[in-house]
């Protein structure tokens, strides 16, 4: 793979690993006992899953009425978790097919689980956009343009709903192949070190007869690119689509022509503060400090501060537009984000999202991990917040006063997200259980290993400033 | 299908004979037709229910006349209040499906209120007595049929009226055939009769006979005035006739047309009301103040009625309305609704000064909508106190509820040896009955009303009557022996009209029309004028502990009579804007002094008399008054205020019942306020923010700047730029549209009931009201008018005595419309004639159509909101589906009234004609306030409104393009500073603009 490494770089695997170290350590946490912790989170998130499906059925068969939208406000924290939750899907697929066209070798270690994020994510969210019509068991129906003998009756092309339907559903299905294609080589590794019949046939049967020949391996690779090139496009077409949403819409706060590079700028940044979080926990708890290393965490902490400035000049250019436009609907919507009643969300979205990642400019707290563990949540939070201050301060006050109102949630909408939030990490439990956690096929190919040195010593101290 | 509307006088003139013998076959065969139809659709739903002997068969021979789906309109009067208006009852195979106002009614011309458009909750509401009931159950009751139930009864009345002293107390009854039943009851038992409204207009009987010598109201002719200076009189919202003063209001304040001039209409009052809203200019007077204004006023008209105390319109203004009022002379008009006799002794002094009797207001053709008399009623308790009454007979008044001191009147009804209540509920006072005559629905029963002296009108059934109840007057002729006017009273009706009444006119012909008109015999006799009486003391500012305590009829519930009508209870106050509940309304400025918020839970005291209200902020109030309407926290009034049998359990009441009664109050001029430490969570609030935040919304200007302009307050400050990316939607038969006039809008809200009941809007609840759900299709906006210095400060009203603007808010059928791009399934799309179309089995509920609406005028099922009891399913309208769980709705400007149009125009192969369409709101607007029709045609009104120089559309800046528009409000008053300086920009504006063309 990797010809041109640079022994001026730092490794990307530290601790003088073998080949036959990394697959042993890899498949270690799918063919060993489940630890203790790992039953303790599996049942846990499993819990608060299924407490999140019984809160839906509830509300499906009660009626949205159990959550706390009106009149005025028609969404709430249903379309704030979906947009949440999509640019959480985004980490992955940039990780996976932006890095990898760009020749990032450091994402090796981290792209399957961050694609698995994704992948889990986007179910997550998609969970939203379906539970928050009044009538799912026909809505989730008739949004796909099918054939039928009603007229026929079609999908309304016009609707950036419509458009979400597309861009999701595509970018789910393109996200999923391209994890899985990337899967196979080592899933065929496991399936080769399987004793149980049964474990045989499972890894057998996933890893498509994957058998390592040269041929085998130009195709994945022909393949992997293809999908690296087809993923790429989506990863910014997704959130432009889903800001459309918003876009497109008369509302002021929401009909802005930024909002497509804003959201997809949020979405990055969402995505790697998860992505952040979930690796933190996993180098800690299962022992892959040697793969993911500091130098990672260094990476993703940069690109945390460049999406996160990006997103903190996107707010100001709003509040520059919203007075530059001279009308006072405009003016008025961002004035009252900043002092309305919903204030606190405002405020809360802006420490989060722009002042706290501005500690990262250190590149000490940016190696630090529990450091940055606190500054992934605080952005989690804060680009919760931000979707909600985009969608709840703009429709509770619009255009005309008589309708203004508040919003307050109630149990069911809380429950509601808690129990996506179970989903996404109980998924994630069966993920690293199920399937090799780390890529090491890919993983690899980037250490030194194989490779002819000249000169045999450490690569040199370099500072990355 | 042809749609037969009601045949009125002037049809029947130029109709051969054989077509009036058919049309009076048709009345005579309708009672029939009823038994079958009606009986078959009732049958079907409350089996059991009905014991009449009556059999349901199939209608294999069609009777006469009558098409089955088809509407039929009767005319009828509208028993809601003791106002009477005129109504036209849609008949629909059997049932009655939808009031309308009846136009041949003189008083009310078509008009009708929000409780006059909420009468069929009463006919189907299952709380409703289903037959005589005993307050103890006698041995074997359960066994006994309908029939024998009511022998029991009868043989209890016939035993309680030996007895001794007889009383019959009742509300207004002003009928020739009703009054000739009280007589003949009267006359057979030795009966005394008492008439009593909790809400009277007494004081200005009394004061008439004082100074006429005739203990009359008057009649009161608002469009024949130019300036009107009402006292306390709230005659837009509650006072005696409201729809037909809004009415003869509005003639003198229409500037469409072509019209130039305006009448001039100065309030003087404690509270904010609808009618204040709606004046030129309007003065916050106490009601302590109030005879010290009203002195003031009289010496400078050249009474001399001593000084005129401290008061606090300025002495400029009271001069510049005095000169205005007195060259006004006999075309000025000065009412009030105080209750102080010597004060409306003085009104009637400055009536009679101005020449006004006769023109303004009339005593001899008088009011009979207000026939309770005070004294009787106190004569009355004084009886019962001293225990002489030994049988007394209660019909359709609720005394232990409404009366000041009522829980004493409760009390002193344990005095009485008999108790009889003649009811359709058993409310506060029927419940402490020994026996209630169960009473028939005015939709079940023939009466009759003269509202006004030498104007009758005849309400005729509409339905066969549902349970086993008897008419209170076929209860009265039974109890009077009258047994053959029992068995049939219409038969008898119409003998006492014919004899008495009709003077002429065939009795099909009333029927028809509902109306026999006869004031005219009565021109040239009025009363002359005696002397003003004793005035003394008037002028005096009346001192009293604490807040000063002003209740009135509450614009929904009225004194509470409508409490159990869920279309009411959800109506909100149309300046509080709050629902389900009473409050507390103060002055912004007294609630910082009192140091209480909004929602507080304040205890309103005067002597032993208290009222527990959540404070609502109410600007225009005058300083250190508490507001208090009546009406609330009726105990006995149904299922709904227990907060049960409403949709989704969704009344949670912090009290047992609604709101807490404030009639104890009533009489109490002072009073404290203090606070309990609670707060009210749930205020059901239709709208939480009070200012227009100087926003182009609801438009309005001075009447001197629209003379000079027509455009005046209405040039667009933003224009609309006008581009589309798609084609033009082209129209090419009809395009429907709507014009609003925001001056004709008086806020009474019989519009929003009007279309509730039409489209069969769900009642969602207190809580849900709460949450900012309620369904109602068309709301009426209100806006405070904010000091336009001040900017945003989070309180936006703070201005003392602001003005108010009314704005009905409803669809406004964009063309380019928000909510149609958006919504992923094409649920709501636009049709050829203009129309935003919903389609309800197509709406999957995303509500993104909802967020973009710019107008938030669409509504969502959150859940499906079921009637509890399938009773009440027969108020559903059957033109029109229900929406389930999920799905969006919003105004449909009465599509299948279009349609019904449309089809009747092609069956007659003619055109639509203007007019002949008129949409729920249109109908009931009291004013004339809705004009719909079509634009395309250039001769409709609708079409030459839209050219009117007032007429332009909400948020036009964001190019919605929508087909309903609105009329800019004029005030006749003084240009303000912001409304002239606004002109002086527009001017610049649109000089700068000629000047950029010249280049």
């Amino acid at each position: 793979m990797a010809h041109h490494y640079s022994e001026l770089r730092r490794p990307l695997v530290l601790g003088d690993k073998t080949l036959h170290d990394v697959t042993n350590d890899v498949c270690s946490s799918i063919e060993g006992k489940p630890s203790l912790m790992w039953w303790v989170g599996w049942l846990a998130t499993g819990s608060v899953a299924a407490m999140g499906v019984g809160v839906i059925l509830y509300q499906i068969y009660v009626g949205i009425g159990t959550w706390g939208l009106n009149k005025t406000v028609g969404w709430g924290f249903d379309i704030t978790n979906f947009v949440f939750w999509i640019g959480i899907g985004h980490a992955g697929t940039l990780i996976s097919a932006v890095l990898f066209l760009f020749r990032q070798k450091w994402r090796t270690s981290i792209n399957r689980s961050a694609e698995a994020m994704t992948l889990f994510a986007v179910i997550c969210a998609f969970v939203f956009p379906v539970i928050h019509m009044g009538r799912p068991w026909i809505g989730a129906i008739w949004i796909a343009p099918y054939p039928n003998l009603r007229g026929p009756i079609w999908v309304n092309v016009r609707s950036p709903l419509l458009w979400d339907v597309f861009a999701i559903s595509t970018y789910f299905t393109i996200s999923l192949c391209f994890w899985y294609i990337g899967l196979i080589p080592d899933l065929a590794t496991v399936r080769d070190r399987a004793k149980h019949w049964a474990r045989k046939v499972f890894y057998g049967t996933l890893s498509m007869g994957w058998r390592g020949s040269v041929r085998h391996w130009n195709h994945y690779e022909t393949t992997y690119m293809i999908f690296a090139g087809l993923a790429t496009p989506l990863v910014f077409s997704v959130h432009s689509i889903v800001s459309m949403d918003f876009a497109t819409s008369v509302l002021p706060g929401w009909h802005t022509t930024i909002f497509p590079p804003y959201f997809v700028a949020g979405a990055i940044f969402s995505g790697f503060a998860m992505v952040l979080t979930l690796l933190l926990i996993a180098r800690e708890t299962m022992n892959l400090k040697s793969y993911i290393t500091e130098d990672h965490l260094d990476n993703m902490g940069k690109i945390i501060i460049l999406t996160g400035s990006m997103v903190g000049l996107a707010y100001s250019t709003e509040f520059l537009i919203a007075w530059y436009s001279g009308s006072t609907y405009e003016l008025f919507a961002f004035i009252n984000r900043a002092t309305g009643p919903f204030a606190w969300s405002y405020w809360i979205m802006v420490s989060c999202n722009v002042i706290s990642p501005q500690v990262l400019w250190f590149r000490k707290l940016r190696r630090s991990p529990i450091f940055l563990f606190i500054m992934s949540i605080f952005v989690n939070i804060g680009m919760w917040f931000e979707r909600f201050v985009i969608i709840v301060t703009s429709l509770h006050r619009d255009f005309l006063p008589s309708s203004w109102a508040h919003y307050y949630p109630t149990w069911v909408e809380i429950a509601t997200l808690a129990g996506t939030f179970g989903i996404f990490f109980f998924l994630f439990f069966c993920f690293i259980r199920l399937l090799p956690g780390i890529a090491f096929g890919e993983v690899k190919g980037v250490m030194k290993m194989g490779r002819t040195h000249k000169h045999e010593h450490k690569p040199a101290e370099v500072s990355h400033a | 299908m042809e749609i037969r509307t009601d045949i009125r006088a002037s049809d029947l003139a130029d109709m051969p004979a054989d077509m009036q013998a058919e049309l009076e076959a048709v009345s005579k065969s309708r009672r029939d037709f009823m038994k079958v139809t009606g009986m078959a659709a009732m049958s079907a739903v409350i089996a059991g229910c009905a014991a009449h002997d009556v059999k349901v068969k199939p209608m294999l021979r069609k009777p006469e006349g009558i098409t089955p789906g088809v509407v039929y309109d009767y005319a009828s009067t509208c028993q809601m209040c003791s106002a009477n208006c005129g109504t036209l009852m849609k008949v629909r195979d059997g049932r009655p499906v939808k009031p309308e106002g009846n136009p041949d009614n003189p008083l009310s011309q078509g008009g009708l209120c929000a409780a006059g458009q909420a009468q069929l909750w009463g006919l189907y509401n299952p709380d409703r007595l289903h037959g005589p009931t005993p307050k103890e159950e006698p041995d074997g009751w359960a066994d006994l049929d309908a029939r024998k139930r009511w022998q029991t009864l009868d043989n209890f009345v016939a035993a309680a009226l030996k007895a001794g002293p007889v009383r019959l107390l009742t509300g207004t009854v002003s009928g020739p055939g009703a009054r000739a039943v009280i007589e003949k009851f009267c006359a057979a038992t030795g009966a005394r009769h008492v008439a009593y409204d909790a809400c009277s207009a007494w004081p200005i009987a009394a004061a008439h006979r004082d100074t006429h010598g005739q203990a009359r109201v008057p009649h009161y002719r608002f469009e024949n005035a130019d300036v009107v200076f009402s006292f306390d009189a709230d005659f837009l919202g509650n006072w005696i006739s409201p729809i037909e003063f809004a009415r003869a209001w509005s003639k003198g304040r229409d500037l469409r047309f072509g019209r130039k001039s305006m009448t001039r209409h100065i309030q003087f009052e404690s509270r904010m009301s609808t009618t204040g809203a709606c004046a030129d200019e309007r003065f916050r007077v106490r009601n302590a103040e109030r005879g010290a204004v009203l002195v003031d006023l009289a010496n400078r008209l050249g009474g001399s009625f001593g000084e005129a105390g401290k008061h606090p319109v300025p002495a400029a203004d009271m001069d510049r309305l005095a000169k205005e009022l007195q060259a006004a002379g006999r075309r000025g008009l000065v009412v009030s609704g105080s209750h102080d006799v010597k004060q409306q002794r003085l009104i009637n002094w400055i009536n009679h000064k101005l020449g006004a009797y006769g023109s303004t207001l009339e005593l001899a053709a008088f009011s009979q909508q207000k026939l309770g008399s005070d004294e009787a009623m106190a004569a009355l308790v004084k009886e019962l106190e001293a225990g002489s009454v030994k049988t007394l007979i209660v019909w359709g008044v609720n005394p232990a509820f409404d009366l000041p001191g009522g829980a004493k009147f409760k009390e002193l009804l344990g005095k009485v040896t008999h108790k009889i209540a003649i009811g359709m509920h058993a409310d506060e006072t029927a419940s402490e009955c020994d026996w209630i005559a169960a009473d028939s629905h005015p939709h079940e029963t023939w009466n009759d009303f003269e509202p006004v002296r030498g104007l009758y009108t005849l309400a005729q059934p509409t339905v066969q009557r549902l349970w086993d109840t008897r008419p209170a007057l076929q209860s009265l002729l039974r109890w009077a022996g009258d047994n053959d006017a029992q068995r049939d009273y219409r038969a008898w009706l119409q003998k006492h009209w014919e004899t008495n009444v009709l003077a002429g006119m065939p009795w099909t012909t009333a029927v028809q029309i509902g109306v026999r008109d006869r004031r005219a015999e009565l021109a040239g006799a009025e009363p002359a004028f005696v002397g003003p009486g004793d005035v003394s003391g008037v002028g005096s500012v009346a001192t009293g502990d604490g807040i000063e305590i002003v209740t009135y009829e509450s614009y929904n519930l009225g004194d509470g009579r409508h409490a159990g009508n869920g279309w009411l209870q959800e109506m909100p106050d149309p300046l509080v804007r709050v629902s389900w509940t009473n409050f507390a309304g103060m002055s912004p400025f007294t609630m910082e002094k009192l140091g209480v918020s909004e929602g507080d839970m304040v205890e309103v005291k005067a002597g032993d008399a208290t009222c527990m209200a959540p404070v609502v902020r109410l600007p225009g109030t005058a300083e250190d008054v508490v507001v208090l309407p009546l009406g609330y926290g009726r105990t006995k009034a149904g299922r709904i205020v227990h907060g049960m049998g409403v949709e989704q359990d969704a009344v949670n009441t912090e009290t047992s019942a609604i709101g807490d009664n404030a009639f104890p109050l009533a009489g109490h001029a002072f009073g404290s306020v203090s606070k309990t430490g609670k707060t009210y969570h749930r205020l059901a609030l239709l709208q939480t923010h009070d200012s227009q935040e100087n926003r182009p919304l609801a438009k309005e200007t001075a009447l001197e700047l629209w003379l000079k302009d027509a455009k005046a307050g209405n040039q667009h400050e933003i224009p609309p730029v006008d581009v589309t990316l798609w084609k033009r939607w082209e129209y090419k038969g009809h395009k429907w549209g709507m014009v609003v006039d925001l001056n004709l809008c008086t806020g009474c809200h019989a519009c929003a009931i009007a279309c509730q009941v039409e489209n069969n809007v769900p009642v969602v609840g207190k809580d849900e009201v709460w949450r900012r759900r309620e369904m109602h299709w068309i709301r009426i906006d209100r806006y405070f008018e904010d000091d336009p210095t001040t900017k945003y400060d989070g309180n936006p009203t703070n201005v003392a005595n602001p003005e108010v603007v009314f704005q009905p808010m409803m669809c406004q059928h964009c063309e380019n419309a928000p909510c149609e791009t958006v919504c992923p399934v094409i649920a709501t799309s636009h049709s050829d004639e203009g129309l935003n179309i919903q389609t309800y089995n197509r709406c999957i509920g995303t509500r993104y159509c909802a967020n973009n609406c710019p107008y938030k005028v669409r509504r969502f099922n959150w859940f499906t909101y079921k009637h509890r009891d399938l009773a009440m399913n027969l108020v559903l309208n059957p033109d029109i589906s229900i929406r389930t769980q999920g799905v969006m709705e919003k105004c449909s400007m009465c599509a299948q009234r279009i349609y019904d149009g449309k089809r009747a125009a092609a069956l007659h192969q003619t055109k639509v004609e203007d007019g002949s369409i008129r949409t729920a709101c249109q109908q009931t607007c009291p004013t004339n306030a809705i004009v719909f029709g079509d634009q395309n045609d250039k001769d409709s009104v609708v079409a030459k409104l839209g050219r009117d120089g007032r007429n332009y559309a909400v948020l036009a800046e964001i190019n919605t393009r929508p087909a309903v528009t609105y009329l800019t409000k004029v005030r006749n008053r003084k240009a303000k500073p912001h409304e002239t300086a606004h002109e002086e920009k527009a001017a610049k504006r649109k000089a700068n603009e000629h000047k950029g063309h010249d280049h």
